[in-house]
């Protein structure tokens, strides 16, 4: 996380490329001073479980959460879905990656 | 006494138990101890997932600031492929490794140089930890102040890292993409 951001960012890199200056792509988290990436075992989707300690928007004292589901093969057409924003105490995927 | 034990994740073929002495490689087929490493003070002991090395962590001494206490290890031969110094808790060292699971890549989250400067990965391929065969510096590209200017770069920190599985319809031709933030 970009020590200039309140906000998360987790960034991609593609380690086939040449260039390792800029990443593949970005994901913003709006929830992000915690971050936990899990990738499902066939990469083919990661979930992206990021959450801030201190709430500052008053509706939960244990802090705001959000989960995004995020396919990661897809080029344009990858899809950032947000599944959650409630209060979050752990996330799994399944051991098929299903 | 031991102090910890670690079955070989893929094969479970091999367990490796860490007394005051050092590592002690014990064939689960024989049932014999194969190979001792005499090593003092292991505070964490971790497999590789093909079950090929071990990353073992000791306390860091601040009294030998070149004391290398991260150490990755060949689990059949006992020798040392790679070391680094560590001055974090030993827990948090084993952390900083990540391998893919035919350990084909291993990444190596690396602490900043200095107070203001960007912390990086390491990435070495094929076992080959002579040298990193790339790195991945927290420097982000930020829009210049006109719209034309090029984009400048701020150093980062990464707090963590995650290595996904390549694309099993074509893992020829697929990304390998890594995670960071």
């Amino acid at each position: 996380m970009s020590e200039e951001d309140t906000n998360g960012t987790v960034f991609v890199y593609d380690l086939k490329a040449d260039s390792f200056e800029r990443s593949k792509f970005m994901i913003q988290c709006h929830q992000g001073q915690e971050i936990s990436v899990m990738v499902n075992a066939t990469g083919y989707a990661a979930l992206i479980w990021s959450q801030n300690m201190s709430d500052t928007s008053g509706k939960s004292y244990y802090g705001e959460h959000s989960l995004q589901y995020v396919q990661i093969f897809g080029g344009r057409e990858r899809q950032f879905v947000p599944v959650f924003q409630n209060m979050i105490n752990d996330c799994q995927w399944v051991a098929s990656g299903e | 006494m031991a102090k910890l034990a670690r079955f070989s994740p893929l094969a479970g073929k091999q367990a490796a138990i860490v007394d005051e002495l050092g590592i002690h490689f014990v064939s689960m087929e024989s049932k014999q101890e194969t190979l001792f490493i005499s090593q003092t003070s292991i505070d964490t002991l971790q497999y590789s997932p093909a079950d090929n090395y071990v990353v073992t962590c000791e306390k860091f001494n601040q009294n030998n600031p070149d004391n290398t206490n991260l150490r990755i290890m060949d689990a059949s031969l006992g020798t040392t492929v790679a070391q680094f110094a560590w001055r974090k808790p030993a827990k948090e060292g084993m952390k900083t490794l990540m391998w893919a699971p035919d350990e084909s890549i291993c990444l190596r989250m690396v602490p900043p140089e200095g107070p203001k400067e960007p912390n990086h990965v390491e990435v070495y391929r094929d076992c080959d930890f002579t040298q990193p065969a790339a790195q991945i510096y927290a420097r982000f590209p930020r829009k210049g102040v006109n719209k034309k200017d090029p984009p400048i770069f701020v150093n980062g920190k990464f707090d963590g890292f995650a290595l996904c599985p390549l694309n099993p319809a074509n893992p020829e031709t697929s990304p390998q993409y890594l995670f960071a933030w």
